[in-house]
């Protein structure tokens, strides 16, 4: 009682930043009264999104998301693969989140970061069971050569919800994939048909292209996510890196295209989510996945 | 299911069988241009940006043709380790790599000496005494090699340095150059 009367003194006397780090809570409830964050959005509201393909000359397709500060780059580099004798028709996708010491002041270079091997396990299993790639696009030659996909995720500024902003950047970095189109050589092994100078013209009308129709993924089911975070009876969709520090009650919604239920997540934390809040999460979600449909159809367009 | 661990399943890139290197240097004609249309001495057009990552005390993208780098400026902070007491501040650089950077998949060829090359370039420029006891961190990422990318890297950290508002005797730049036979050419 004496410390809240305390802070309720001194907030008239200190400078606003003072008090944002010395009264952190204080200072967001404070908003939260209001409806409002410390960075004017509204409670159920995203940060800005951009999403720009095509980046990294080197990978075979890439994406770069924002959203609001957290940003991140995703490659996907297509290599060949024996597969699997119990699946003799299925391709393979290896994904790796990685924080890079530039991302954040948490990161130490040597020592990577706690979020990023969970992180880069929920964005393997939210892909692979939301069923957006079919495995089976991924085969060339039935029991022989498969496609291997390296996809990798940077996280260059780390500023809060980077589950989503990562598995917005995986999903543009598939809709941004180029397959190579490749023949058969004579050893059995596949070979990218580069065209023009430098090769044999006769060879290559010999070998027809192995997958002459098949350039790019069809993406069906795409998973969108939504973090927010639950403090009292608030909702915040979108947190920033500040406001996940001060509260730790994170939820994760993913929801597909057609608005089935891809993932809940939901680590523990101090708030309990009883079913309204679920609900309520769930609804800011899927407002949030017609957003991000949008941002992606206007970007596949070219 | 379908997420099998890479290091079980040697794979290839379908781009590499067959491919060869065109020659660069023709002997016989002195006049030649190098693949790219410039002169000897002439650098790549520049793409200089400050405050690339907002989480970090100062940033800088840089953008030479086809290399692209990112480096962040952590600090002055607490040294993490138990430190004995200094009177002057300590500087601790990282260079790294993303898996893409280089046209073959991996690593590509070693670059480890790097941190140390850009701890070397930077100590002598940045005035220690201004942050006792403290650390000033430079971590750099980059993000597609070009060629260069010492040279990149290291005019990229004293623009995030300056960013970050860590007193420095000067800007410091850095270019590499290549020899051949007789003539000289700047990278």
């Amino acid at each position: 009682m004496g410390l809240q009367d305390s802070s309720q003194d001194l907030s008239t006397e200190m400078e606003v930043d003072a008090f944002r780090r010395i009264f952190p809570l204080r200072f967001f409830e404070r908003h939260l009264s209001e409806s409002l964050r410390p960075d004017g959005r509204q409670l159920g509201k995203a940060r800005d999104t951009i999403v720009n393909l095509g980046l990294v000359s080197t990978a075979d397709g890439s994406a770069l998301a924002k959203i609001g500060s957290t940003t991140m780059l995703a490659a996907i580099r297509m290599e060949v693969m024996t597969p699997s004798t119990d699946s003799p028709d299925e391709g393979c996708i290896a994904l790796e989140f990685h924080m890079p010491p530039i991302c954040s002041p948490t990161v130490r270079p040597g020592r990577p970061a706690d979020a990023a091997p969970v992180i880069s396990k929920r964005l393997s299993d939210t892909i692979l069971s939301s069923g957006m790639i079919d495995l089976k696009e991924l085969c060339l030659v039935s029991g022989k050569a498969a496609w291997m996909g390296y996809l990798d995720i940077y996280c260059l500024d780390a500023d809060g919800a980077l589950f989503d902003a990562a598995l917005l950047s995986a999903v543009a970095a598939f809709s941004n994939l180029q397959i190579p189109v490749v023949a058969l050589n004579d050893n059995g092994r596949i070979v990218a048909i580069t065209g023009g100078k430098d090769q044999d013209n006769a060879s290559i009308t010999e070998k027809e292209a192995v997958n002459k129709e098949k350039r790019k993924l069809t993406l069906k089911n795409i998973p969108f996510s939504l973090t927010c975070i639950l403090h009292k009876n608030y909702i915040l969709a979108d947190p920033t890196t500040e406001e996940e520090s001060i509260m730790d009650t994170l939820v994760t919604v993913v929801l597909d295209s057609s608005d089935q239920m891809v993932s809940f997540y939901k680590s523990g934390g101090s708030a309990l989510a009883y079913s309204s809040a679920i609900k309520s999460c769930v609804e800011l979600a899927r407002k949030r996945a017609k957003e991000l449909n949008q941002i992606l159809g206007e970007m596949d367009i070219d | 299911m379908a997420a099998k661990p890479g290091a079980a399943t040697p794979t290839y890139s379908p781009k590499l069988v067959g491919s060869s290197r065109l020659p660069i240097f023709k002997d016989s004609d002195l006049d030649w241009s190098r693949p790219d249309g410039r002169g000897f001495h002439q650098c790549r057009p520049a793409l200089l940006q400050t405050g690339a990552v907002s989480s970090a005390s100062g940033s800088a993208y840089a953008e030479f043709g086809n290399t692209k780098v990112i480096v962040s400026v952590f600090g002055p902070r607490e040294s993490k380790k138990a430190m004995v007491f200094s009177d002057v501040g300590r500087l601790n650089c990282n260079v790294s790599y993303t898996t893409f950077a280089s046209p073959t998949i991996g690593q590509g060829t070693d670059h480890k000496e790097y941190s140390s090359m850009l701890h070397k370039a930077l100590e002598g420029v940045i005035m220690m005494e201004t942050f006792p006891k403290t650390t000033v961190d430079v971590f750099a990422l980059v993000l597609e090699s070009g060629g260069s990318d010492l040279s990149v890297v290291i005019s990229c950290a004293s623009l995030a340095l300056a960013d970050a508002g860590i007193m420095m005797y000067d800007l410091i730049t850095a270019v590499s150059v290549k020899r051949k036979d007789v003539k000289m050419e700047a990278l």
